[in-house]
């Protein structure tokens, strides 16, 4: 019993000291969360295009797809993570997904727990409303905050994930780089929205239902990033990728760190997949970004079993409905040139334009079947016909952009240069259309012929099989009809009403008169590379109450053969009348071969050749040379300078026998002030002089005049 | 066809023609007709889409249905096994059930002949216990008177040795008190013998320095009997002519 109180101390000791541990503990357990970091762990894939491969055999060893799935089961199981994303551009152009219409895409995504995917420009390709049908009823999420259905997006545009008590929102923006199908465009009324805006409206949104961190995926470029990472101060961490080519300042860049302590990773490779450890606390920070290659790793994971069952069904269903679309093809590579050509040739069109890449460039040979035309294109959208005036066509050329264009050969069209107001048939992918609307910023009026490229290329080896004959200079060769017309005019009427005993008032006419005049031009052009014939009738005609100032009717029919670009003989014959006959109907002619001169602004013409009056009243003809000058310059966008030049100097013997000399010339200049494509107002000084030698006369005439023009330009085909 | 008419018709015709150009549009029709073949191409997209997809899973279905009934075959075989087991089963019991009853009467008559005999055995073990117990008695008793009596000896031992010791002690104070005695005898000798020791140097020293004054004054004693000799010499030289 001596004893008793030493047991009581050392009893009340331990007490104490195991109520400090606790309290201690709790202290901790309830204080952590303001201090600790989290761990957070991402696998994410980029630019996957749907690599599955067609053949079954081994699939397990030699399909990308399944390697990398293998890698994230192995990923899942040894090292573990908490959520899977993929950046984009996972559903195009690969063979099986195409077929599937991203269907099998969806299914790796669902089976191997991808939380979501960011919806990209080649995903795009598949089409928004099968995008938006294989979402539905889906664990993994098709995220864009940007594209939007009647202001509405048409994904979803977060997802909020709930880690070790803290609530993550993750918000997806799309590339507006992305073309949406006509189809889509027409029917589902689908655009790109803003997307500062809208990125701010869904982190308010995801602050509010109490988001503590906020990640963006992004597939904008560098420079939009850190915009938004300048501007959206919520976003703590942007993932890149997908549309991103990752380059800042042209360097690929993987991480840029930002001085507010967030970051800006950007997923460059493709062929494998990302591990990027992240550490939450008041912020995100990047603990470490790793990139592994997909090898070969054993599972028996059911959810792996029942996605590779699926697969070989897909892969079956292919190679079921590979039907044969030409038996014996011709031994030819195609190109995106040839493509372009084909399209030219189907279309009649002068201009092929397809995006470069567009055809993988293959030699096809034997039996052509369905997969092989499948690996061949890669372009899903609408061949589009439309037209573009010259100027527009140099733009498109200057711009150095990634179009292969046909047709147009160091500014010339059919060996001819481009005239910046004549108007060139265009036939091109829907793509083509959009990157020329862009560069063009206007919008083009087009006719869809709801054909894509594949379904043109499958048409022409059913039918023709131009695409395999490699040379497409006949294209050239094919005629064309230009008709331009040219009127302008005048009316001028004064009406004059007075007593008998009135005197004029000064500077006042004296009599009523009515002027009225008209000019007009109409050029009908039948050419081709090597041949060109135009017929030009033309009409100047003013009256000025019973008399004639100007009555003449002039027809012309020239024909121009073109062995090279620049030099070209050519034959003309003209004949001047008059279009209200006076006392009889006087008709010059005039026949002339000559040879043509061609830059980009001005041609020339110098011939020689006769002319004769050949009623009222008939004359001897005259031999002569005729010269012939006309240049056109654009001041400014509106106004144009142009420059004409008709001469014919004529030397004959008179009855005394000696040489007479005789020189016709007419000079115009003229200023035009384009309104609309149409019409226009021009300012025109015209100058004719008629010069004699025996005896020594001549006849002048000059005549200003200010017009509205009206200008068309057809070409029939 | 008069001058005039002719340019009134050519005026209509350009006004015409250039009415035609500026009021180009697309007219109602053509809008609808483009709807309705892009409404055609998304619904012929979708629909290759869902008939691809529900190609597959009709593939998937029958490839699950024939699985299905792969197992329900199976399930049936296995149900007969399950029955035919247990009728099997019942048979074992009942024959178990026999061999128990037959184990437990045989138990009982088993039961019966070991209460005797543990009867019997208790009994024994009783005398024996018994018989044990009055031997322990006697050797304990025993144990006792000896241990009493190694203890007189014991005591009467330790008495004479403690006496010798007490002597022995006695012995070695007195061996102790010769040894300091001796010790100190020792030291003095030691001490007489240093002193005798430097006494001897010193003499030595002083041996070795007269041996040295001798050896000098015999080579000063030489020289000078080699001079006189030489002198000697000489002069017997000088007094020989």
């Amino acid at each position: 019993m001596r004893h008793q109180p030493d047991i009581l101390n050392n009893r009340s000791k331990r007490l104490l000291l195991v109520i400090i541990f606790f309290s201690t503990a709790l202290q901790l357990f309830l204080l952590s969360p303001l201090y600790a970091e989290t761990k957070f762990t991402l696998l994410l894939t980029s630019n996957l295009q749907g690599r599955f491969s067609t053949e079954k055999e081994n699939q397990d060893d030699t399909d990308p797809m399944l390697l990398l799935a293998q890698s994230i089961i192995k990923e899942r199981n040894k090292s573990g993570f908490d959520l899977y994303l993929d950046l984009g551009n996972a559903f195009y152009p690969g063979t099986l997904s195409r077929y599937s219409y991203g269907s099998i895409m969806m299914d790796f995504f669902s089976y191997f727990k991808c939380e979501a995917t960011l919806v990209s420009s080649r995903d795009i390709s598949i089409g928004l409303s099968n995008l938006e049908f294989l979402s539905q009823g889906k664990t993994t999420k098709m995220l864009s905050a940007n594209i939007t259905k009647d202001n509405q997006p048409v994904f979803t545009p977060y997802t909020v994930i709930k880690h070790s008590g803290k609530k993550i929102g993750i918000i997806g923006v799309s590339s507006s780089d992305g073309l949406i199908d006509i189809a889509d465009k027409r029917i589902l009324n689908i655009s790109f929205s803003e997307y500062r805006e809208s990125i701010k409206e869904k982190a308010e949104i995801l602050k509010k239902e109490g988001c503590d961190n906020l990640i963006l995926l992004s597939g904008l470029s560098y420079r939009n990033n850190l915009e938004l990472m300048r501007d959206i101060p919520e976003v703590n961490l942007i993932i890149s990728g997908g549309d991103s080519t990752g380059s800042l300042f042209s360097i690929p860049s993987s991480r840029v760190d930002l001085q507010w302590g967030r970051s800006i990773i950007t997923l460059l490779q493709n062929d494998g997949y990302y591990r990027l450890d992240l550490a939450l606390g008041d912020g995100i920070s990047v603990t470490a970004l790793n990139f592994s290659k997909p090898s070969r790793y054993a599972t028996s994971d059911p959810e792996y079993d029942e996605f590779t069952n699926r697969l070989s069904i897909w892969k079956d269903n292919y190679k079921e409905e590979n039907y044969l679309i030409a038996e014996n093809v011709p031994a030819s590579v195609i190109t995106d040139e040839t493509a372009a050509n084909m399209l030219r040739h189907r279309h009649r069109s002068e201009i092929g334009i397809i995006e470069k890449y567009s055809i993988l460039t293959q030699k096809l040979s034997g039996p052509l079947y369905y997969s092989a035309l499948m690996t061949l294109v890669n372009d899903d959208y609408p061949v589009f016909k439309y037209r573009l005036t010259g100027a527009d066509l140099k733009k498109i050329e200057e711009s150095g952009s990634d179009l292969v264009i046909t047709g147009l050969d160091k500014g010339r069209v059919q060996s001819y240069p481009v005239a910046d107001k004549q108007t060139y048939s265009i036939c091109s992918t829907q793509f083509a259309y959009d990157r020329i609307s862009r560069i063009l910023r206007k919008h083009v009026e087009y006719s869809n012929t709801w054909n894509t490229l594949q379904d043109e290329i499958e048409d022409d080896l059913k039918t023709e099989m131009n695409l395999t004959s490699g040379n497409f200079d006949y294209l050239e060769d094919r005629f064309r009809i230009l008709v331009d017309i040219s009127l302008s005019g005048f009316y001028d009427k004064s009406v004059i009403e007075r007593d008998d005993n009135i005197e004029t008032p000064p500077g006042q006419p004296e009599e009523s008169y009515l002027r009225w005049g008209m000019e007009g031009t109409a050029n009908l052009t039948i050419y081709n590379r090597d041949h060109q014939l135009k017929f030009t009738p033309y009409v100047y005609y003013i009256k000025q109450d019973d008399e004639y100032l100007q009555n003449l009717l002039r027809g012309t029919l020239l024909y121009t053969y073109s062995p090279n670009s620049y030099v070209r003989p050519y034959h003309k014959s003209q004949i001047d009348t008059i279009l209200v006959e006076v006392e009889g109907r006087p008709v010059l002619a005039r026949e002339t071969v000559g040879v043509s001169l061609y830059t980009e602004r001005v041609s020339g013409k110098i011939g020689t050749g006769f002319e004769k009056q050949i009623q009222d009243p008939e004359t001897p003809g005259v031999y002569g040379i005729e010269a012939l000058l006309d240049a056109s310059l654009p001041l400014t966008d509106v106004m144009t300078y142009t420059f004409k030049l008709d001469s014919f100097i004529s030397r004959t013997r008179n009855s005394s026998s000696s040489v007479e000399l005789e020189a016709r010339t007419e000079i115009s200049n003229a200023l035009s002030y384009k309104i609309n494509s149409m019409l226009g107002v021009s300012m025109r000084y015209k100058w004719f002089r008629l010069y004699a030698s025996d005896p020594r006369e001549s006849y002048k005439y000059s005549q200003t005049l200010l017009s509205v023009d009206l200008n068309t330009d057809f070409k029939l085909f | 066809m008069s001058g005039t008419s002719c340019i009134k018709l050519l005026i209509c015709i350009s006004l015409l023609l250039a009415v035609s150009c500026t009021t180009v549009s697309i007219s109602p029709d053509v809008n609808v007709n483009e709807h309705l073949k892009a409404e055609n191409r998304i619904m012929k997209k979708t629909l290759t889409l869902v008939v691809r997809e529900n190609s597959v899973l009709k593939d998937e279905n029958i490839q699950y249905k024939s699985e299905n009934s792969g197992l329900k075959t199976r399930n049936k075989l296995l149900v007969s096994e399950m029955e035919s087991l247990k009728k099997k089963h019942e048979q074992d019991v009942a024959l178990l059930n026999e061999k128990y009853e037959n184990l437990n009467k045989k138990n009982i008559i088993l039961e019966q002949e070991s209460s005797l005999k543990i009867q019997e055995l208790n009994a024994m073990n009783k005398a024996l216990e018994e018989k044990m117990t009055g031997e322990m008695t006697k050797l304990n008793e025993n144990i006792r008177k000896q241990e009493e009596t190694f203890n007189k000896e014991r005591a009467s031992i330790e008495t004479a040795f403690s006496a010798k010791e007490l002597e022995y002690q006695k012995q070695i104070a007195q061996l102790k008190n010769d040894k300091i005695t001796v010790n100190m005898e020792l030291e003095s000798i030691k001490t007489r013998l240093a002193e005798s020791d430097t006494n001897l140097k010193s003499v030595k020293e002083d041996l070795q320095r007269k041996e040295a004054f001798i050896k000098e004054q015999n080579e000063k004693i030489n020289s000078m009997n080699s001079t006189v000799n030489k002198n000697d010499s000489a002069e017997i030289k000088t007094v020989a002519p």
